[in-house]
């Protein structure tokens, strides 16, 4: 589903990734774990599209297609979706629209027929329930005085509508309490099948309870260092990054 | 048109139109003449008019707005049967209909000579608002809107004043007079629309006084052809606990000049403008705004946005003077502005001359881009590119857009903004 081979990339002068390989088959949630600044988002970011990052080797294959010839919208369009680890403000585009033009910007892609109003809201309405948000969020401005909870939750509510195949998300656990965590977790389970594959970037092995993970990745210094099963996220926890990296270095 | 032949030839041309006017009102207009022979029309030497030229005007050899019939079709219908309407084609007033809030001038003349006599611009000061002079000299009939104590008017009224293509460039000086009476209500809109291919000068003058406790709603609607050039002056006067709002938007002309000056002069008195202005190729917009606090507990908020792509040019100039008993004055400005292109150039500049001591004053001015972290954001969830580059600007629009209280009229600017956006096919369907 995934495959990125020598993934190397830089922000102005400096190399973030220095050749990451990562592969994630159809079916399976792999997670990604580092100490901050290791890269992590810079990764689910180029994965998104991101054109910031300047990729200086290697390549991103997702299903048959090379990912970095796309634009941000075709991937989104062939079911990439990125959950943003800080989901960004924009007074003035409703909820609600934004939803409407995602989706349909989707089917449009696919040749499918667009959603009339009456199945739109009642999709929306079902997925609003699942992921325990108020409707009153749908008028108003995306992610607009939201709290870091409820930005998490729109991140998902938008990605239980969209039905990508390869969802990345980016720390979408941090800052949730136990209740809000079981909410997006539930959310992303229900999205688990067969045909999907997802990324998720976090720290804590708690969201790894609710969401049991195939295999768990951790990057240090722009590489993978060390790959696992998800007892490595419950080793991650009681010993921290520092014996893997040292590890590494020697 | 600063020389003296161009003016006589104006004058003359004028006097063969106007019949009969009160003795007040021709010696009014000779002042007004004299000052414009003297002193032509302003030049960017004024400190006022420093970034807006005037000088594509002296080439053209302007006739007053002479009688021109057109289709009223042509004319983009602001879809409204619950507003009170009253037409001007060039200057020309179309039927008036019972019922109206407003009157022609000429008819308020005729049937009281005096009634308009020390009020008509009695706000206008020549030496600030040199445009005004050449109105005043030169206008041909106008409108009075006088709400009495305890009348009511639900509906909106609106004044159009049409420009259409003329023999040659016509000068049209659209004039309103607006009274309200002690604690009343009205919303009026003055929506300045052009046809196609006409090379005319709008200057236009908008006097209203402010009783105690009343609420004037005034909107400016400018969407005239890109060859025309359009100024107005909005002077407006507020007595205790009066409250004005403003809209003005414009999105179309050549060559745009509003200047807005109210005073407050009692306590209570609250003013609340908001502007939005959009400008494309090599249009040129200046909103001049003056708010003269002179009474204790006065408040005024101002909200001006634009958004300017190609080489287009604006200015914004929002002036706040603090008189020396203005005690507990609460002033608050703000002008955004969006520059969709390298080439496009914005002149903001807030000026605070604060006189009291006790008082809340404060303004801000941006310059700035599209976001680039929501524009990615939007394209991550599968919305192109210009379609974002489209919703991002319209969402900024709206932000003061959505101050606009009569629902067709917003729905109408709005879908006006959205039409002069790249990819508006797309935006539209979505709403
Ligand atoms: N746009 C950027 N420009 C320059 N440096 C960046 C940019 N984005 C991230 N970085 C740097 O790259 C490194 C990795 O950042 P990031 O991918 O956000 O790490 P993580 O998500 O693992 O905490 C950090 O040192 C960060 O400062
Ligand atoms: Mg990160």
């Amino acid at each position: 589903m995934l495959s990125i081979r020598n993934l190397h990339a830089r922000a102005d002068d400096m190399e973030i990734l220095k050749g990451v390989n990562l592969e994630i088959p159809a079916g399976e949630v792999h997670a990604l774990m580092g100490p901050n600044g290791s890269g992590k988002s810079t990764l689910a970011q180029i994965i998104a599209g991101r054109e910031d990052f300047k990729v200086t080797a290697g390549e991103v294959r997702y299903r048959d297609i090379d990912l970095l010839e796309l634009t941000p919208e075709q991937r989104a369009h062939e079911g990439v979706f990125l959950a943003f680890q800080y989901p960004v403000e924009i007074p003035g585009v409703n909820n609600v629209y934004l939803l409407k033009a995602a989706l349909n910007a989707q089917r449009r892609h696919r040749g499918e027929t667009e959603l009339d109003a009456f199945e739109f809201l009642q999709l929306v309405r079902e997925k609003m329930q699942l992921m325990q948000m108020d409707e009153s969020f749908l008028n108003r401005g995306v992610n607009e005085d939201f709290s870091g909870g409820e930005k998490k939750r729109n991140e998902v509510l938008q990605m239980t509508i969209l039905e990508p195949t390869l969802a990345v998300l980016d720390e979408t656990d941090s800052g949730l309490d136990i209740d809000a965590l079981k909410v997006v977790a539930n959310g992303v389970n229900s999205l688990r099948d067969a045909s999907r594959s997802m990324l998720l970037v976090t720290h804590y092995q708690r969201l790894l309870d609710y969401i049991e993970p195939d295999v768990v990745h951790v990057l240090a210094d722009g590489k993978i260092v060390r790959s696992g099963g998800k007892e490595l996220a419950l080793e991650l926890e009681e010993r921290g990054y520092d014996w893997l990296q040292s590890g590494n270095a020697a | 048109m600063s020389a003296q032949p161009a003016i006589d030839y104006l004058a003359e041309r004028h006097a063969e139109r106007v019949v009969s006017e009160p003795d007040w009102l021709t010696a009014t207009r000779k002042t007004a003449m004299a000052y414009v022979a003297e002193r032509g029309l302003p030049t960017t030497r004024y400190e006022n008019w420093k970034y807006t030229n005037l000088r594509s005007l002296h080439r053209k050899q302007f006739t007053p707005a002479a009688a021109v019939t057109i289709d009223v079709n042509d004319v983009p219908q602001l879809g409204a049967n619950g507003f009170h309407t009253l037409s001007f084609v060039n200057g020309q007033p179309q039927e008036i209909h019972p019922g109206s809030p407003a009157q022609l001038m000429s008819t308020v003349f005729e049937r009281q000579p005096d009634a308009l006599a020390g009020r008509l611009s009695a706000l206008v000061s020549y030496e600030s608002h040199p445009l005004a002079a050449l109105n005043t000299a030169f206008f041909a009939d106008g409108v009075v809107i006088e709400v009495k104590a305890g009348q009511h008017f639900d509906q909106p009224l609106l004044l159009e004043f049409v420009s259409a293509p003329a023999a040659g460039p016509a000068l049209i000086c659209p004039r309103v007079l607006i009274v309200l009476e002690a604690n009343t209500r009205l919303q009026v809109i003055e929506r300045y629309v052009g046809l196609p291919d006409s090379e005319n000068f709008t200057n236009a003058v908008t006097e209203v006084h402010l009783a105690s406790g009343a609420h004037l709603d005034h909107y400016r609607l400018q969407e005239a052809t890109p060859t025309d050039t359009c100024a107005q002056l909005l002077a407006v006067h507020q007595a205790a606990d009066s409250r004005l709002n403003t809209h003005s938007v414009d999105t179309g002309g050549k060559l745009v000049r509003n200047d807005l000056h109210t005073w407050l002069c009692g306590p209570g008195a609250e003013a609340h403008l908001s502007g939005f202005y959009m400008a494309v190729r090599t249009q040129h917009v200046d909103n001049h705004t003056v708010i003269n606090h002179n009474a204790p507990h006065t408040t005024s908020r101002e909200v001006y946005r634009g958004v300017l792509a190609d080489r287009a040019r604006a200015v914004f100039n929002g002036k706040v003077v603090v008189a020396k008993d203005a005690q507990k004055t609460d002033a608050r400005q703000s002008n955004n502005n969006l520059i969709l292109s390298g080439k496009a150039e914005i002149d903001t500049k807030p000026e605070l001359e604060i006189f009291a001591n006790d008082v809340k004053a404060s303004h801000g001015a941006t310059v700035g881009q599209l976001d680039d972290e929501a524009l990615f954001y939007l394209r991550t969830r599968g919305i192109g590119e210009r379609t974002a580059r489209a919703l991002l600007t319209f969402a900024f629009a709206d932000e003061v857009l959505a101050a606009i209280e009569i629902p067709e009229l917003r729905k109408y600017v709005e879908e006006t903004v959205t039409r002069r956006l790249p990819d508006h096919e797309r935006l539209a369907k979505l709403t």
